[in-house]
């Protein structure tokens, strides 16, 4: 007779493990820091913007934020808990690396290094006051990354390396689209990125390394292949968009381009892919998987045209991320009564479509009406005196002039009121006293880099109220 | 339905079966490992025959017969496969194998009454593991087909694949049999795809039975459970039992057992187990007497590797148990025993990765039982009971987790109830 361990159990264990799920998914990363730094550092460096620092930026967003990430949790188990924590638990076993390395990826370019490291710290406590790996709700990734771009977005500094300042007017694509008061058109959408494929291949301005969409698509069958990720919820999310711009495109006449323009703007496929699927706040079956997905559909389109917020594509992950709480609920719930999974289908298919014919009535497919209109025109003796408002970025009359003539000649050009947030460009470069010195020969005065769109819009109600004062 | 799961081992043993059948005692278990019980006929000090009835389930008329020849004790308490201790009739070997005169008279042919009632006379049970009597299966009217499931699925265990490696003959005679007395129209062999030897061993023969053919299935787990092999052979799914359907399933080794009922009107008495695993020097695969001591044969094989934390398991990797002796009695329904290292990782909490469902061939939702186990309420709308303990749960989940003992606390709990 001869005794033995007894162990409770099953004796065979698959390969996958937990780890190696959390490693595959950095694995997947690198390419991205590599494409950050090429689109970032590299190419704005060649061309003769920025210095060497610019090159080593995103690795080191990426290391600080990991850094930081790794250190909190190391401190917060040995201050708040009494327990020193080894290197080994941190790697392999509550994976403390991981959210700072997102959050390096998902922050614009210009965040200033302390905000960074406030973001990532807070990214790491937020998982850990909510349990710690494998119990926590909310994405830790998201809520750093979220904290620092939503709460202190005007730190941040802008989403533009500076190549891109200098040679993109407006900002990224969908804050574009926000402030030209949702007017969809390829000229106006995609044409001051050059075309469609750079948003393909990521060479737009966006956050530092989530714009290649070709590397999410190459991620996402990678760890498809792999059994990482929960497949459902980036193909119904991303087939919800799809589904919304269509009927856009459909009610409002509008090219069918507007449905790539959807999908690989706004860093849509790499939330989709990484930070949808996280599988702690991710539903758990099935069918709340494609629910969710159905769901971030809705609430990205409905945050990027419904509010004042461009971007949607956190923020509907992490309310997402509370939802699923109910979702995972339910699906105990729904165990077995398919005919109510079929009606809740049914409903949120309903819902898309309901969300794309409101958000349709949103926006427009012609560039706007000119709005010019002269408010008042006074003349004492030599002197006319223009009130006139017009489009600006911000919309239509959201530009107030008052321009002064004398003679032939323009002499004063004053804004009374107006809503463009570029408006400060325009004053520090002098615009208007240049638009009066060049009043002759408007069409050869360069805009602002930065501001085209103001230049362009102040040079047309001057030239305007000219062509009247001629008459 | 679940997508079976891919499952590799890499051990490897030839299919010729030795035999070990000269054990000092065996131990008749009173209970078997379903919790039905069994009424003993014997009394302290009498003499056996071998074949002789020696304890009987009185609501089926069922009976358990003594392996050998010898003189009955009754009362020492020894552990099953299941891990339980049970009373049992002790029967010392006196080893003259003497057979109760009637026994020996073959019959030649037999009607279906006389089958059924010979398959529950001679203790006919599902060798691959159910220990479910299987004169209960063959009493349906007009069965359709007979499925004979010779897929084998959890890794490691080959018993059945050494018995058709020996027996391809007598399986396909015996099944023709079958067919014939019960009046069954067509027979299917469920192979793996990939069993290459199996599947030569019956194709050497299968020409001469038109009404038999081969059907593969996918080499993944667990395609050996009957609701799969069903379902993949024929496309059909039944609410509790195949025979609603009017099918038959039957295991290649209960087929041979049959066979020999034929051939020798003999009780069920031996049985070929799987004796592996990286702890055992001498794996094979071994013909034993039914009650006899697992230790005593693995002596015999020349014991034991030496091994760190050796763990014991009575079964396969997946639906084994672990226990803590090597003293376990062999009843009729294990097919394996195992010795491998205990180098298993840490678990790690749960990530929800939804794996566990992926995988669970009963469509439930391990991973929320698991979660929820402490709230009855809940319990009761995941039908835990359900599970059929597969432990492709455990086996998947990435953090390791043994997720189906959790499903296992769940189906006690909502049974108590
Ligand atoms: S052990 Fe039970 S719960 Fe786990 S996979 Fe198998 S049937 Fe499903
Ligand atoms: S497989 Fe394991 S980690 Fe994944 S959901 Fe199931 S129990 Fe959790």
């Amino acid at each position: 007779m001869k005794k033995f361990k007894v162990r409770k159990g099953n004796f065979m264990k698959s390969k996958n493990s937990t780890s190696s799920m959390m490693y595959n998914l950095l694995v997947c990363l690198i390419p991205f820091i590599i494409f950050a730094t090429y689109k970032n550092g590299i190419y704005p460096v060649i061309n003769g913007y920025g210095n060497l620092y610019l090159v080593f930026k995103p690795l080191l967003y990426v290391m600080i934020a990991s850094f930081v990430c790794i250190v909190t949790e190391y401190l917060y188990y040995l201050v708040i808990k009494k327990e020193k924590k080894s290197i080994n638990y941190l790697f392999s076993e509550s994976f403390a690396i991981i959210p700072g390395v997102f959050i390096g990826l998902i922050i614009p370019i210009n965040t200033p290094i302390w905000l960074i490291i406030l973001g990532s710290a807070i990214a790491s406590l937020s998982k850990l006051l909510m349990g710690g790996f494998g119990k926590n709700t909310l994405n830790p990734a998201l809520v750093g990354s979220l904290f620092i771009i939503v709460i202190f977005s005007s730190l941040t500094g802008g989403y533009m390396n500076p190549l891109e300042a200098d040679t993109i007017s407006g900002a990224t694509p969908l804050s574009n689209m926000t402030a030209s008061s949702y007017v969809i058109t390829y000229d106006n959408l995609v044409r001051p990125y050059g075309s469609l494929l750079s948003f393909f291949f990521g060479n737009i301005p966006g956050a530092i390394g989530e714009t290649s969409s070709l590397l999410c698509l190459l991620s996402f069958i990678y760890l498809l292949l792999n059994k990482v990720i929960k497949w459902r919820i980036p193909v119904s999310y991303v087939s919800t968009v799809i589904i919304i711009s269509l009927i856009m495109c459909l009610t409002k006449d509008i090219g069918l381009w507007f449905i790539l323009f959807n999908v690989l703007s706004g860093g849509l496929l790499f939330g989709a892919v990484f930070m949808a699927t996280d599988p702690v706040t991710s539903p758990i079956s099935h069918f709340g998987q494609v629910i969710a997905g159905i769901l971030l559909g809705i609430l990205t389109m409905v945050i990027r045209y419904l509010t004042s917020f461009p971007e949607g594509v956190l923020i509907s992950i992490l309310i997402v991320n509370i939802i699923t709480i109910a979702i995972n609920y339910f699906s105990i719930k729904l165990f077995n009564k398919n005919y109510i999974k079929l009606i809740i289908l049914v409903v949120s298919v309903l819902a898309v479509i309901l969300s794309s014919f409101v958000i349709s009535s949103r926006v427009s497919n012609k560039e706007l009406d000119d709005t010019y209109k002269i408010i008042s025109k006074t003349k004492e003796g030599n002197v006319t005196t223009y009130q006139v408002s017009g489009r600006g970025y911000a919309g239509n009359n959201s530009i107030k002039l008052e321009i002064v003539f004398s003679g032939n000649n323009i002499t004063k050009i004053e804004v009374i009121s107006s809503s463009d947030t570029y408006m400060n460009m325009i004053y520090n470069n002098n615009y208007l006293e240049k638009i009066v010195s060049n009043q002759d020969d408007l069409d050869n005065l360069d805009t602002i880099s930065g501001c085209t769109y103001t230049s362009k819009y102040l040079k047309e109600i001057v030239e305007k109220t000219k062509e009247d004062y001629l008459k | 339905m679940n997508k079976p799961v891919k499952i590799s081992s890499n051990v490897v043993i030839d299919y010729t079966i030795c035999k070990y059948i000269k054990p000092e005692y065996i131990y008749i278990p009173l209970e078997n490992k379903n919790g039905i019980m069994y009424k003993h006929l014997v009394k302290e000090g009498d003499y056996v025959y071998k074949g002789q009835v020696v304890a009987i389930n009185e609501d089926i008329n069922f009976p358990i017969h003594s392996s050998v020849s010898g003189y009955a004790t009754i009362g020492s308490n020894k552990i099953m496969a299941n891990g339980k201790k049970i009373k049992c009739i002790v029967i010392e070997n006196d080893f003259k194998e003497k057979y109760e005169k009637s026994k020996l008279i073959v019959k030649e042919k037999y009607s279906k009454e006389e089958f059924v009632n010979a398959l529950r006379e001679n203790g006919i049970t599902g060798l691959g593991g159910s220990d479910f009597p299987t004169f209960l299966k063959y009493n349906i009217d007009k069965p359709k087909y007979l499925i004979i499931n010779a897929v084998e699925c959890e890794p490691f265990i080959s018993c059945d694949k050494a018995v058709i490696h020996n027996y391809s003959d007598c399986i396909l005679e015996a099944i023709d049999m079958i067919m014939e007395i019960m009046n069954i129209p067509k027979a299917i062999i469920g192979v793996k795809k990939s069993n290459l030897d199996s599947v030569r061993s019956f194709e050497k023969y299968i020409g001469t039975y038109p009404k038999i053919r081969i059907g593969f299935v996918k080499d993944a787990y667990p395609n050996g459970w009957e609701r799969n092999l069903v379902n993949d052979l024929l496309g059909v799914s039944y609410d509790k039992y195949p025979t609603e359907k009017g099918i038959i399933v039957s295991n290649v080794s209960t087929i041979y057992a049959i066979y020999e009922m034929f051939k020798y009107n003999r009780p069920l008495t031996e049985r070929v187990i799987t004796i592996t695993g990286p702890g055992i020097k001498n794996k094979r695969n071994v013909r034993v007497k039914i009650g006899a001591m697992v230790s005593e044969i693995i002596n015999n094989l020349d014991g034991y590797n030496k091994l760190k934390n050796p763990i014991f398991i009575a079964g396969g990797p997946m639906m084994g148990n672990s226990l803590p002796i090597d003293d376990v009695i062999i009843t009729k329904d294990l097919n394996a025993v195992l010795v491998i290292e205990d180098n298993f990782e840490k678990n790690l909490p749960c990530i929800r990765c939804g794996k566990c469902i992926e995988v669970c061939p009963a469509g439930i939702y391990p991973v929320f039982i698991m979660n929820s186990c402490s709230d009855i309420h809940k319990l009761n709308d995941l039908y835990p009971n359900k599970c059929i303990e597969c432990g492709l749960c455990s086996f998947i989940c990435p953090s390791k987790i043994e997720v189906r003992e959790f499903v296992r606390m769940a189906k006690a709990k909502v049974n108590d109830k």
